[in-house]
């Protein structure tokens, strides 16, 4: 979990425990300089207690933090730099600008604070409205600002103080959906030209997906998973983070081709077969919906389940059912009419034995029999939600909601049968035409 | 047996039905009696003696019993006295209700408590502390006279110093409150960006509560203005140099009870003022923070 090739340099070093009140959290972690580090995790995993340790607003209860190999906070030599004194740009949740100072000078502050004179703080200040697009803006109270511009000007104010170290907390989660795909761009450029480290943290996978270059997933004051996207949306380690991307888990035993599942039920599995502890991945759209027993199929995969709720998402209906084991299936509206499916409804489900990812269990994470739920539209389902919106935005935009989804897309069609390969090029002056066949993909799925 | 039955229909007009949708208040007759002629009785004892103030006004020769050299001093050194009084509280009360909202120290409690103080003590009783302490004989009154010959008992500085001592509370557990439930998040914030806790305290914290120390200020200078006990005590009354409006309204009710009479509308006047420019804080109903 640690990256100890990246500690050194100007990157960001955590090896700590911080408390706060009977809570724990223990993390270790590197950044390095340009890359963010998204840190994901449910509400009251310990994500803003990591943001305010690092920030110097909690001290460390053990170990030690360093940026660009000084010591901010060490609990054994008893070192601590301040909050004051540290060169970090805290972007907070609820943004708290300074409500009877206008946007200037809160833009202005963190100059004015640290040293600078008055007319060379407005000079900052003013360098930073114009490159965040907020020099209109500059004369209003916060109150009278929308809130992505109120999103935009904390980052304003907290890059103004030309921070090494940039710290966000949730930082689109006050905003409504419109406007979060609209600052979510935008954010990322910003983010992107962030010289130093940088940890957003957030419970939206969404919002990591896009903004962060590197993932890890916190579970109990606990670091569950950490990678890139594509790692974590395809060997998701726990069930929280499968329910992150939309994908179903199952905890079993594998002796050889087949997997014994904890929660009932048996997986014959691809490969060369393993043995002991794994966990196996599937996903909502690899799972084949019929009415009656499918005989001669090639899926080694069949088991009979009973539908017990139906979700309509953006492309498509989420299927709950119940059975050995229980899962989540994706089918298209048209599946669900011609096959009349209700609640209720007895269905047959088959799976090839090649849609299956399985990979080896570590550490101890209490896993239920079966991933997926509500949870799952943000995964999945959601890139596509961004990607439609994508086809209306400006030209970057669109590139950047494309990689999300080409990213997604990788993740989950890992034996590349599908249409759609060309997913996988990034960029270019394809990207249009890629993000519509994602769209595609992502809808003919079942 | 049902232990419930269907009441008797009563009527409820229109404007009751909409009163009690909005406001979920009952009207005034559906108020039961018990409660009802306690609470008109209580009105009356407020409200009965100000109007007798207002009926026995002699309107007619108002201007000339206001325009006495005495009353005119008495206004005057009341109005600046407990303007004074009003910014040597702001100056070293917001400073200690700071500390009381931000610190934690061993006997802070006690030290609230003593802050506390002047609000319940007797007035005269401060001014005989006050008298105890910096009068000539006192402790420190002593060493200030033999040190620099200064002597503060029957002085305007003593009217000041009487008046600070009994308004200070009101200042500093105003402040106190708007800084506890202030949202520190700004101080965070503030913090982080590279301001000191002084630079914060002044740029980020005073502006957020300034409501609150206007209020506590408006407070503390009507309490000043109306001081009457401590000031008798510590101050004596020699017009023009520490006879303040209330003690000439005192004086005035001996040997010209129609002065008295103008002197008190004034100081009514100033009260209802002062209570104008709070009504947004204290007369919203029942949250004083």
């Amino acid at each position: 979990m640690t990256h100890g090739e990246d500690g050194a340099g100007a990157g960001l070093a955590v090896d700590a425990t911080v408390r706060r009140g009977g809570f724990a959290l223990t993390v270790a972690l590197a950044v390095p300089p340009g890359q963010v580090l998204g840190m994901l995790g449910p509400n009251g995993a310990g994500k803003t207690t990591l943001l305010r340790a690092l920030a110097g607003l909690t001290p460390v209860a053990q170990g030690r933090i360093t940026l660009g190999g000084q010591v901010l906070d060490d609990a054994e030599t008893g070192m601590f730099v301040e909050a004051t004194r540290r060169p970090t740009g805290y972007v907070f949740q609820d943004y708290r600008l300074f409500p009877h100072l206008s946007v200037a000078e809160n833009v202005a502050f963190s100059p004015r604070a640290r040293g600078l004179g008055k007319a060379a703080a407005r000079s900052a200040a003013r360098h930073w409205l114009d490159r965040l697009g907020l020099a209109s803006l500059e004369g209003r109270k916060p109150a009278e600002l929308s809130g992505g511009q109120a999103q935009r000007v904390a980052l304003a104010r907290a890059l103004a103080g030309e921070p090494r170290l940039l710290l966000l907390d949730e930082p689109l989660a006050a905003l409504d959906a419109q406007t979060r795909l609209d600052v979510q761009a935008e954010l990322r450029q910003h983010l992107a030209d962030f010289p130093g480290p940088c940890v957003l943290v957030t419970h939206d996978p969404l919002e990591a997906l896009v903004l962060a270059d590197r993932l890890a997933v916190l579970e109990d004051g606990r670091i569950v998973q950490d990678g890139t996207p594509a790692q974590v949306a395809r060997q998701p380690a726990t069930e929280y983070v499968a329910k992150l991307v939309g994908l179903n888990l199952y905890a079993g035993q594998a002796d050889g081709p087949e997997v014994k599942l904890g929660a009932g039920g048996c997986f014959v599995v691809p490969g060369p077969g393993r043995h002991g502890d794994v966990l196996v991945a599937v996903r909502p759209s690899a799972i084949v919906v019929s009415s009656d027993a499918p005989h001669a199929t090639s899926a080694r995969n069949v088991w009979p389940a009973v539908v017990t709720g139906l979700t309509m998402l953006a492309d498509r209906v989420r299927l709950d059912l119940d059975g050995q084991p229980s899962a989540l299936a994706d089918v298209t509206a048209a599946a669900v009419s011609e096959l009349a499916l209700a609640p209720g409804s007895q269905v047959w489900l088959s799976v090839k034995a090649t849609d299956l990812e399985v990979y080896a269990r570590e550490g101890k994470a209490a896993l239920a029999g079966r991933g997926g739920g509500a949870a799952g539209q943000f995964g999945l389902a959601g890139g596509a939600h961004l990607l439609q919106r994508g086809r209306l935005d400006a030209g970057h935009q669109l590139h950047l909601a494309g990689g999300l989804v080409q990213e997604q897309v990788e993740a989950a069609d890992d034996d590349g049968s599908r249409p759609g390969g060309g997913l996988r090029e990034r960029g270019g002056p394809g990207v249009v035409h890629h993000v519509e066949h994602a769209g595609d993909t992502e809808g003919g799925g079942s | 047996m049902p232990v419930s039955t269907l009441g008797a229909p009563t009527r409820l007009s229109a404007r009751d039905r909409a009163r009690r949708a909005t406001r979920g208040g009952a009207s005034p007759r559906s108020v039961p009696a018990p409660l009802l002629v306690p609470a008109v009785i209580a009105v009356a004892f407020l409200v009965l003696p100000l109007a007798g103030l207002v009926i026995r006004a002699p309107w007619s020769r108002l201007g000339a019993a206001l325009s006495g050299a005495d009353a005119v001093q008495a206004l005057v050194l009341s109005l600046w006295t407990a303007t004074v009084a009003t910014g040597v509280c702001v100056v070293i009360g917001v400073p200690l209700a700071w500390v009381l909202a931000r610190t934690t120290f061993p006997g802070q409690r006690l030290l609230r408590a003593l802050v506390t103080l002047p609000l319940v003590l007797p007035p005269v009783v401060g001014g005989v502390a006050l008298l105890l302490a910096f009068g000539r004989a006192g402790f420190i009154g002593r060493l200030l006279d033999s040190w620099f010959g200064l002597t503060i008992p029957f002085t305007p500085l003593a009217v000041v110093m009487a008046e600070s001592f009994v308004a200070m509370p009101f200042l500093v557990i105003t402040v106190e409150g708007a800084l506890r439930s202030a949202n520190q998040g700004f101080e965070e914030a503030a913090a982080t960006l590279g301001a000191s806790r002084m630079t914060a305290f002044r740029r980020v914290t005073v502006p957020l509560i300034a409501p609150s120390l206007a209020a506590g200020a408006v407070l503390c200078w009507a309490r000043a203005l109306g001081e009457f006990g401590a000031t008798i005590t510590f101050a004596g009354s020699f017009p023009g140099q520490t006879e303040t409006m209330p003690i000439a309204v005192y004086y005035a009710l001996e040997d010209d009870p129609d002065a008295a009479i103008a002197l008190s509308l004034v100081l009514l006047l100033v009260s209802v003022a002062v209570l104008a420019s709070l009504r947004d804080r204290w007369l919203r109903g029942g949250a004083v923070q």
